[in-house]
């Protein structure tokens, strides 16, 4: 798409400058003369990719809005669906990417905790809202210049009432493997333990300045995931407080049954760091194994089976005794 | 790692306003996956309205690679694949219903897998794979297709190109276009010195198969031979997108 010149005007927001291109839409600050305030119109971008993609991501992100409350969430002010373009107008945070701020060094640990405090905030709302964000990282996050966190880029959350989302967020062309729960890779149906995992991952990067699993090629990304054990935070940034490493390995654990359940559990744990269980620091996480149908445990068909053959030779076995006691 | 050489380019040519192609190639870099899983490598073009193939092939390449490698899955890298290929065409086929407006879309695959000594095909659609093998060449897919290059799918959908002059034609099979596919499956051994060659259609509406194999023959490095092959279809007219993937086999696997 064509950049827009400033001083277009789109319905009564006039534009001011452009903003970058973020997801799949072109973003502009723009004045709305409504509030005397700067808005950011997200417009989506048709060749960023495909029209369908494009819209299905504007169509979630209006949905969420409509939703959504929460300070962290850039409310919406207005929006259009139809005519030459389409748009969300959004509340506009003046900050930096928190990708940008973590390129400078991680923070100092009680910034990164009071990130947490507020990431954790959000997400706990989100899943009460039935809203799985699905894409958190640190290029979806604002840090406001007040050091308020606000969270961005709804386009591939799942909602419940809305159509159901099986793929993977566009997988290949959002890059965000780094970032992928292993219930993700594996193609499995996501919960909220996804954006806990993606908390986890985020939160180590806030610490130690480093996300724990990066490869060339996203596949072996994904395996890393799968299969790697980190270099624990605390080795990486020894004044951690223990409590808050013991949240991110939690949070990172491979298997989602052992990660809190939701943005509830995580937030009750940062708010009361002296009841963490820091013994996850010590147990090991083991690696997922062949993703290959291999023993009776991931197979119930055979598990079933042995399970008959088993039962009819008890069965004759007992008969037998029977006859023999007869 | 050493015993492949790859080269891909794709191009969206003179007529279309996108490139619905996509194209993947993985060789695991762990020495384990690749023994275990081998390298795979492929192709796709994209059917359906408002641009939906270009989002139908990137989705079919991405999700049939995290399927071979994580899915749960055979242990036979062939019959791993087929699995594989069924799950990227539930996927495709699942988004476009979610999504309103990419109902339809679709693409022709095509996949590579070698796995110690072997290759493994699995195929949909009229994407293609040529094996050049000690100066032969040798078609191994076939065309799930009505005459000539398609435009419509056999179940009745439209693909909504633009209409060519010439015969249109059907897609029979299709990744995504219904809720199961039945691929084609091949296998064979490979040797070193095998030349695999993936293509989609808009290499061909331009080049012959001896065109094309002449082209990548002439002694001249892959790394040049490719890209020249897709200057040279679009000096014809670049009618369609077109992706071309040549996997050289230059030792032992």
């Amino acid at each position: 798409m064509a950049g827009l010149e400033p001083g277009v005007h789109i319905d009564r927001f006039v534009l001011r400058a452009p903003l970058g291109q973020g997801g799949m839409a072109m973003t502009y600050l723009a004045d709305d003369p409504e509030s005397h305030g700067a808005v950011v119109l997200k417009i989506p971008d048709p060749n960023q990719l495909g029209d369908a993609a494009t819209f299905e991501r504007f169509r979630r992100e209006l949905a969420i809005g409509r939703k959504l409350r929460h300070p962290a969430i850039s409310r919406l002010i207005a929006a259009r669906e139809d005519g030459q373009y389409p748009y969300l107008a959004l509340e506009y945070i003046e900050g930096d990417q928190l990708a940008r701020v973590l390129d400078s060094g991680p923070p100092a640990v009680d910034v990164v905790a009071d990130y947490a405090r507020q990431l954790a905030d959000l997400l706990a709302y989100c899943h009460s809202q039935g809203v799985i964000h699905r894409d958190l990282k640190p290029s979806n996050i604002i840090v406001g210049q007040d050091g308020r966190l606000h969270v961005i880029d709804f386009g591939i959350a799942s909602v419940q009432g809305m159509p159901r989302v099986t793929w993977r967020g566009f997988s290949s062309l959002a890059g965000t493997a780094e970032y992928m729960a292993p219930e993700k890779i594996r193609g499995e149906r996501g919960t909220p333990r996804v954006d806990i995992y993606a908390f986890g991952i985020t939160l180590y990067e806030m610490l130690t300045g480093q996300v724990p699993y990066r490869a060339e090629h996203p596949l072996s990304t994904m395996y890393l995931h799968l299969e790697s054990t980190p270099e624990p935070v605390l080795t990486l940034r020894p004044e951690t407080p223990p409590y808050l490493a013991a949240i991110a390995a939690r949070c990172m654990r491979r298997r989602p049954a052992e990660r809190y359940a939701d943005g509830h559990e995580l937030l009750a744990d940062l708010l009361e760091p002296e009841q963490v269980d820091l013994s996850v620091l010590d147990r090991p996480d083991p690696p997922m194994g062949s993703s290959s149908v291999r023993n009776v445990e991931d197979n119930p068909i055979k598990f079933v089976i042995w399970a008959a053959v088993g039962g009819l030779l008890l069965g004759f076995g007992l008969l037998a005794l029977l006859y023999r006691h007869r | 790692m050493d015993n492949y050489r790859v080269v891909m380019a794709t191009d969206r040519g003179q007529v279309r306003p996108t490139n619905e192609d996509y194209a993947g190639s993985y060789i695991p870099p762990d020495s384990e996956i690749r023994e275990r899983l081998g390298s795979l490598f492929i192709i796709a073009d994209g059917i359906g309205g408002r641009n939906a193939g270009e989002v139908a092939s990137a989705e079919a390449v991405a999700s049939l690679q995290q399927e071979y490698y994580f899915g749960r899955y055979s242990n036979d890298p062939g019959k791993r694949l087929e699995q594989a290929t069924a799950r990227a065409n539930f996927h495709v086929f699942d988004m476009s219903w979610a999504m309103a407006s990419a109902s339809n879309m679709g693409c022709a695959m095509t996949a590579l897998l070698i796995c110690r000594g072997r290759y493994y095909v699995s195929h949909v659609g009229d994407t293609e794979l040529l094996l050049i093998r000690g100066g032969a060449v040798r078609k191994l897919t076939s065309d799930h297709a009505t005459t000539g290059p398609r435009s419509f799918s056999a179940s009745g959908i439209f693909n909504q190109r633009a209409p060519r002059p010439q015969a249109r034609s059907f897609l029979t099979r299709a990744i995504g276009m219904e809720m199961s596919v039945r691929p084609e499956i091949l296998d064979g051994a490979a040797l070193p010195g095998d030349r695999f060659v993936l293509t989609t259609d808009g290499i061909r509406a331009h080049l012959n198969r001896e065109e094309l194999t002449a082209a990548l023959l002439n002694g001249q490095e892959l790394e040049a031979a490719v890209p020249e092959v897709l200057a040279e279809c679009n000096r014809r007219g670049g009618q369609d997108n077109m992706t071309l993937m040549v996997v050289a086999l230059t030792g032992a696997e």
